[in-house]
């Protein structure tokens, strides 16, 4: 009797949690995640979370509510006057997990998720059972219904190391709390240099890290140290987080970033790569062979669209790139194959980028710059005949999209163009440059360029 | 009955102090925790083989080592007549698989490109004509004339319809060393060339200013180049490293300078001063030979790899590249 006794109190413990701490977790969204509105301005934010609860599983008299509180897109305080949505909440079937969702009107707001017991009050016995509420954890954590980007192209999108905010980019206070932007830590190890720990050639590798680190580290932009990047693969805050807050403060809603801009990098590689087998030239930074690995470097912009694109939304690709291509044409010989022949292939080769984001995600609108000035040469310079053409390739792309058939965008059955954009010519609009001497390039950076898109 | 209590409290105490759940914890990781500069490294270090080396948890191959002191040295005035290239290959066709297995490395490999060469009397090279795997061919025809030799490139594809043509024109000076070279594909463009005594190039220069090579020579072997690209790009340079008891492959052509003396062994890419390239070592690539019984290479395999993740490029696909030589001699 003893022996049977003790085995089912043995089995009562193991099924009860006996000991164990009750705690409630978020495991969705992600602390600081910044999901893309829809053309309404809405969007809908999806929480869900564990509390692990014997009496919660059972459904006895413990329970798990959440509201949103909007937030101050500048400084994530509880907005005077603002809204707060009650999220319904519903417990998964004997689990212990839940999951709640709620469509909100874009906005800055913090998550507020409460286990909570019902406790019986004592009182007469003979009189109806009394039960107040009795909160046993609170959690919170910030989410953002707004715009998400992804930045691709080539070293001005992408970044120097060490600029976070640099003075000579943008001076502005960074302290913006609805700007956010994963900070580029996936890799192994810290010694690295940061914007290399997701290798351009192989994406898929850290791709897991990516997910992980994601998971981890989203972070506003004031809270990156410095040398942090964007990720996967930004080299520095350099001016987006600026155009984030410019951004935010003129719509009022969360900005998010992602980066894909590799340094360096040619139209024909961004092409060519495409294909998921080909290997383009790479700069010829040695002589010989010198070749990205299989689908780079546009296999980084595929796995960031599936990736982050699949579960955030984007607005937008933001585009900028070209220097390089200015420079292959000038020097010719060393780059001979890396070179565009005219503007139209330029434009071509964009397109054909572009359309293969529309294949590998969907209909995603771009934003293309127009840059192609390189510092020190005085071939290249603004208005040179080389800058102009890649410049008018990039223009092209845009304004010649209407009229590629492979470029068009339907929504709901109904034609909305091709949604590639124009963005502002960095060529033109110049007044900072990148600090000239010390191997920088003296090339425009222009923040101001991505802030007038709006 | 105050027994039957007793055991109850006993053992539950019991199995609440010592007797944890031996299950999963319920609770999945924490979300919200704050950065953390130290991540779980990737799953291929766990696969390390023992012999390898990793730094900051990056797979770096242990190369073989490779000894042709037994090997006859190769008769004099031989040239290159034909090569076969053959590396790991993504888009078909697939043309002529061969497994290979260099140190712990094992890839299937597939000719990618024929080349032939043709001399004249004099024995200089006039034709160069490379056969691409999916039916790429480029031809350099070169024509020898007083203090300055032409190029002339031609590519064509069948499939593609793509052609294209350039001249290139190799100024001599009195040692018949190029020291100016021009191109058809840009008016005004030029780079300059500057050798040391002994015939190696030890300067290159494009007229832009934004491509500088510079050429370390040491005991009539080229030990390390270096090129410094405007734009970000920085200084790339190469080590090489040599068999010192073996002569180096035939040169092709004499005119852009001697080549080496002897049998590279080595080449280690270093990147320095890049906006876009890590610093330091960023590439390594290992030559073996075989031979045939009058001691000329019969085949050349490069395995290379990268020393570091942030470097972009490579050089043979899957980081094997095989050469087939075939000579004739006097």
């Amino acid at each position: 009797m003893r022996t049977f006794l003790f085995i089912i109190s043995y089995c009562f413990a193991l099924t009860t949690g006996f000991g164990q701490q009750l705690r409630l977790t978020l495991t969705h969204p992600l602390d600081g995640a910044v999901y893309q509105r829809d053309d309404t301005g809405w969007g809908t934010v999806n929480i869900g979370g564990t509390f692990n609860s014997i009496l919660f599983k059972n459904n006895i008299g413990s329970f798990v509510r959440a509201r949103l509180v909007e937030l101050n897109v500048s400084d994530g305080n509880t907005k005077p006057g603002g809204s707060t949505y009650i999220i319904p909440v519903q417990r998964r079937f004997l689990g212990t997990s839940f999951s709640g969702s709620i469509r909100v009107p874009g906005g800055w707001y913090r998550i507020e998720a409460e286990a909570v017991r019902r406790v019986r009050q004592a009182g007469d016995p003979n009189s109806p059972p009394q039960f107040v509420e009795e909160i046993i954890e609170t959690i919170s954590s910030k989410v953002g219904i707004g715009e998400v980007f992804i930045i691709s192209g080539q070293s001005n999108a992408q970044g120097l190391p060490n600029s976070p905010g640099d003075v000579n980019i943008a001076q502005t206070n960074l302290d913006f709390d609805g700007v956010r932007m994963q900070p580029v830590n996936v890799g192994p190890n810290a010694e690295l240099p940061k914007a290399f720990y997701v290798s351009i050639s192989a994406p898929t590798a850290s791709y897991d890290q990516i997910r992980s680190d994601f998971v981890k580290n989203t972070v506003r932009a004031a809270q990156t140290p410095t040398n942090q990047g964007i990720a996967p693969t930004g080299n520095s805050l350099w001016y987006w987080s600026y155009v984030g807050q410019k951004l935010a403060q003129r719509y009022n809603v969360p900005i998010a970033f992602y980066n894909v801009a590799f340094g360096g990098t040619h139209i024909k590689a961004w092409a060519q790569s495409t294909d998921n087998q080909s290997e383009p030239d790479g700069a010829p930074v040695i002589s010989g062979t010198n070749r990205y690995g299989p689908g780079a470097p546009y296999r980084i912009l595929r796995t960031a669209l599936r990736l982050y694109g699949s579960i955030y939304g984007v607005r937008s690709i933001l585009w900028l790139q070209g220097e390089t291509d200015a420079k292959a044409l000038n020097e010719k010989s060393q780059w001979l194959d890396r070179s565009v022949d005219n503007a139209e292939d330029y434009k071509n080769r964009l397109q054909r980028v572009i359309q293969q984001t529309r294949t590998d995600f969907g209909p995603v609108p771009w934003i293309v710059g127009q840059t192609s000035i390189v510092g020190g040469d005085p071939n290249v310079v603004k208005d040179s005949p080389i800058s102009l053409l890649i410049a008018n390739g990039q223009s092209l792309a845009a304004t010649t999209s209407s009229s590629n058939p492979a470029l068009q965008v339907s929504v709901s059955g109904s034609s909305v163009g091709s949604q590639v954009f124009l963005g502002p010519n960095m060529n033109n609009s110049v007044t900072v440059r990148r600090t000239p001497g010390s191997g920088y390039a003296d090339e425009p950076v222009h923040s101001a360029v991505w802030i007038s898109m709006g | 009955m105050k027994t039957t209590m007793t055991f109850w409290i006993l053992g539950l105490l019991w199995l609440g102090l010592s007797c944890k759940k031996p299950v999963e914890p319920v609770v999945p990781p924490v979300v919200t925790q704050p950065p953390s500069t130290t991540t779980t490294p990737p799953s291929s270090t766990t696969t390390t083989p023992p012999s390898s080396t990793t730094t900051t948890g990056f797979y770096i191959p242990t190369p073989p080592v490779a000894n042709y002191d037994n090997v006859p040295q190769p008769p004099d005035g031989c040239r290159i007549v034909r090569t076969v290239y053959k590396t790991v290959t993504l888009i078909p066709p697939f043309l002529n698989a061969e497994t290979v297995t260099i140190g712990e490395k094992t890839a299937i490999v597939h000719t990618n490109t024929i080349t032939t060469y043709t001399y004249d009397r004099q024995g200089r090279l006039i034709k160069d004509r490379r056969q691409h795997w999916r039916g790429q061919i480029d031809s350099l025809v070169y024509k020898y004339l007083p203090e300055r030799v032409w190029m002339e490139e031609a590519t064509w594809d069948y499939a593609s319809k793509y052609y294209f043509t350039r001249t290139d024109t190799f100024y001599l000076d009195n040692r018949n060393l190029a020291v100016r070279i021009t191109t058809s594909l840009r008016q005004g463009i030029f780079s300059t060339s500057s050798y040391n005594a002994d015939g190696f190039q030890v300067k290159y220069e494009s007229s832009t200013g934004g491509t500088v090579d510079t050429h370390t020579i040491k005991d009539k072997n080229i030990v390390q180049q270096s090129r410094l690209l405007d734009g970000g790009f920085g200084t790339t340079s190469v080590r090489l490293e040599y068999y010192l008891s073996r002569s180096n492959l035939p040169e092709l052509t004499q005119f852009e300078g001697r080549n080496s003396q002897n049998l590279l062994l080595k080449r280690v890419l270093s990147s320095a001063g890049s906006l876009f390239y890590p610093s330091g070592d960023v590439f390594q690539q290992n030559y073996y030979y075989e031979f045939d019984s009058r001691g000329r290479v019969k085949r050349q395999i490069v395995y290379s790899y990268s020393l570091n993740p942030g470097w972009p490029y490579q050089t043979d696909s899957g980081g094997i590249g095989i050469t087939d030589f075939e000579y004739e001699c006097p």
